[in-house]
């Protein structure tokens, strides 16, 4: 049984060694060429003094050498930080600054925000250029080395031994934070592994297979995506970023690469479902589609299932903080069901329940906040032990029990089988796109503009995507909607800049004196 | 042409944060992180209630959506009556 992550592309690299781990675009790379590569650049990492426990970001377009990094990272005993290559540089500054990355493995197309991060605090000494062999030149301070791809090639190729075990830390995902500052969910070797070995086991992963990879690395499907095809010694194709734009395109590459299993969010397969160009019978090679992050709207997984009557359809449910807790199997599904399907059972080893807001166990019926305990729950935030004790509680029920349990602020109520459905949230956290949002992560963004004096974000449901964002806002000084939307576009990631805005005199208060949402939301639904 | 200029009006001001005023040449490529997915799907409905033309699946494509010319292009090939030859 393989307990550290980068052993299962190892152990892949011995059994099948030529066959092709990742494909991008044209450029293929072999098991064992992923084996090799990755040991150089774990050698090279660690001359540069990467230790066990150190955190290592990843700054690159989705490639085959990212996922080389991953690898390298990961051999190190260091803990890969995937840095979203899309998001302003102020965030990603934060979140180096917030977990101390010191090195980045970044590619030749970030050039330009290099400098940026690093004079937005980023502490970063050493930037690893690993997909080109000419020297980069850019505007850097002294302290910085950079290091290219011809400087990786003279590291050794021996595998690094550095008496890692799985309780160690494999990756830190950075989640949208209602305070307005991401927040770091830290999990283990062990934690990706006991979902990694149920999903392996319960879809059937074959080395014969070949997974897309469509969600980015810092977003925890891809946990799926790289190490269940690792696992399996499965082929990994990286989906480019221009083909999510086109659904025809998608089913295109599905149809070209021959894709045996694909895992996104809904909202692509609902652009796939009414844009794609799909014939009943499209996609022959194609045997299981895995969605997950967002509800499907039942209409249009009714439809794409109709489309590929072949295929098996499963939603997959849990918040980044543990990972896939619960899963469905999509039943064949009536013509006139219009309630969205459940998020299901517990998977292998984990356990989930409900509890009321009375502090107690749920029944039948009854709702709840979905509670999860088992080997894939996190082991905190990082640095933010305030935000992990109000996360990560003691049993409910069980005081002899000293696991931690995640309160996922998910409401549900259980069903007549023992399944789940979900029912909405407890807080201001929306979905739009598969993205996780705090509004609250928003509103700390607007409030940063000297002319705001008050706002309220609010998610307004939609068919396609789950919720679209708009908000609320009281300015002086003739601040306009395409001031206060490039200025949000400089702190959050694209997905959260509100879609529309709406300049108001004042915003409606409660009795309490708080900002009336529910008013807001039905005039922006309006 | 007039087409241009509504199309660059709808991306600047509905797709992305730029003002009115702000510069989107003829040739600046949209798919390098100016529109994504959903803007596209937008940017569609747009054309076919602006300019009433029917956009096929098919024709959603980099081919024809790289650039404001190319959507330009798009939109004046369906709106060319019978008689007149496209180019």
């Amino acid at each position: 049984m393989d307990s550290l992550l980068h052993d299962l592309m190892s152990a892949a690299a011995l059994a099948r060694p030529d066959a092709i781990a990742v494909v991008h675009e044209g450029r293929t790379i072999t098991y064992a060429d992923l084996d090799r590569a990755s040991n150089r650049l774990a050698n090279t990492l660690h001359d540069r003094g990467i230790r066990r426990g150190d955190r290592v970001g990843l700054y690159l377009e989705k490639s085959v050498d990212a996922v080389i990094g991953v690898y390298a990272i990961l051999k190190t005993g260091a803990a890969y930080v995937p840095l979203d290559p899309a998001a302003p540089a102020s965030r990603v500054a934060y979140i180096a600054r917030n977990c101390g990355v010191r090195v980045l493995i970044t590619g030749a197309e970030k050039a330009a925000r290099w400098s940026e991060l690093l004079a937005d605090g980023a502490p970063i000494t050493t930037l690893v250029v690993c997909n080109t062999d000419k020297v980069v030149d850019a505007p850097l301070p002294p302290q910085v080395t950079v290091l290219t791809h011809r400087d990786v090639q003279r590291s050794s190729e021996s595998p690094l031994g550095v008496g890692a075990i799985s309780l160690d830390l494999a990756y830190i995902l950075y989640t949208s934070g209602s305070t307005g500052e991401p927040k770091g969910v830290k999990l283990t070797h062990r934690n990706a592994l006991a979902f990694v070995e149920w999903a392996v086991e319960t879809f059937d992963v074959r080395s014969d297979d070949r997974l897309s990879s469509h969600a980015p690395f810092h977003f925890d499907l891809s946990v799926f995506d790289l190490f269940a095809a690792a696992k399996a010694g499965a082929t990994l194709i990286l989906v480019p970023p221009e083909t999510s734009l086109f659904p025809t395109a998608v089913r295109r590459f599905i149809e070209d690469n021959g894709i045996t299993i694909w895992y996104s969010v809904p909202s692509i397969l609902n652009l796939l479902t009414v844009r794609g160009d799909l014939k009943t019978g499209a996609l022959p090679t194609l045997r299981t589609i895995l969605f997950a992050g967002e509800v499907f709207p039942t209409k249009y997984l009714r439809r794409l299932m109709a489309l590929l009557p072949g295929v098996r359809f499963s939603n997959l449910y849990g918040p980044t903080e543990t990972n896939v807790c619960t899963w469905y199997d999509v039943p064949l599904l009536p013509d006139d069901m219009e309630e969205p399907i459940p998020i299901g059972r517990a998977i292998d080893d984990v356990e989930v329940f409900a509890v009321t807001e009375d502090g107690v166990r749920a029944h039948k019926g009854q709702v709840g906040e979905l509670y999860v305990r088992g080997p894939t729950v996190m082991q905190g935030y990082w640095g933010d032990a305030d935000r992990t004790a109000r996360g990560l509680v003691p049993h409910p029920f069980d005081t002899e029990l000293t696991d931690r349990a995640y309160r996922t602020g998910d409401l549900v109520e259980e069903l007549d089988d023992g399944s789940y459905r979900f029912l909405g949230r407890r807080d201001s956290q929306i979905k739009s796109r598969g993205y996780r949002i705090e509004l609250g992560d928003i509103e700390a963004a607007l409030y940063a503009h000297p002319d705001v004096i008050e706002c309220a974000v609010t998610a307004v449901p939609d068919d396609m995507v789950t919720n679209r964002i708009r908000a609320f806002v009281v300015v002086r000084n003739e601040v306009r909607e395409s001031d206060l939307v490039r200025f949000c576009a400089a702190r959050v990631p694209r997905y959260m800049v509100p879609e529309s805005f709406e300049i108001r005199d004042a915003l409606p208060k409660t009795s309490t004196g708080k900002v009336d949402r529910r008013a807001l939301a039905g005039a922006a639904a309006s | 042409m007039i087409y241009a200029t509504r199309i660059r009006e709808f991306i600047l001001s509905e797709l992305l944060f730029e003002d009115k005023d702000a510069v989107l040449s003829d040739d600046t490529s949209l798919l390098d992180g100016i529109i994504d997915s959903l803007s596209l799907m937008q940017l569609v409905a747009f054309l076919e209630e602006e300019f009433g033309v029917d956009v096929d699946d098919a024709e959603i494509t980099a081919d024809h959506f790289k650039t404001v010319a190319d959507i330009v292009r798009l939109v004046e090939a369906k709106l060319v009556k019978p008689a007149v030859e496209a180019v």
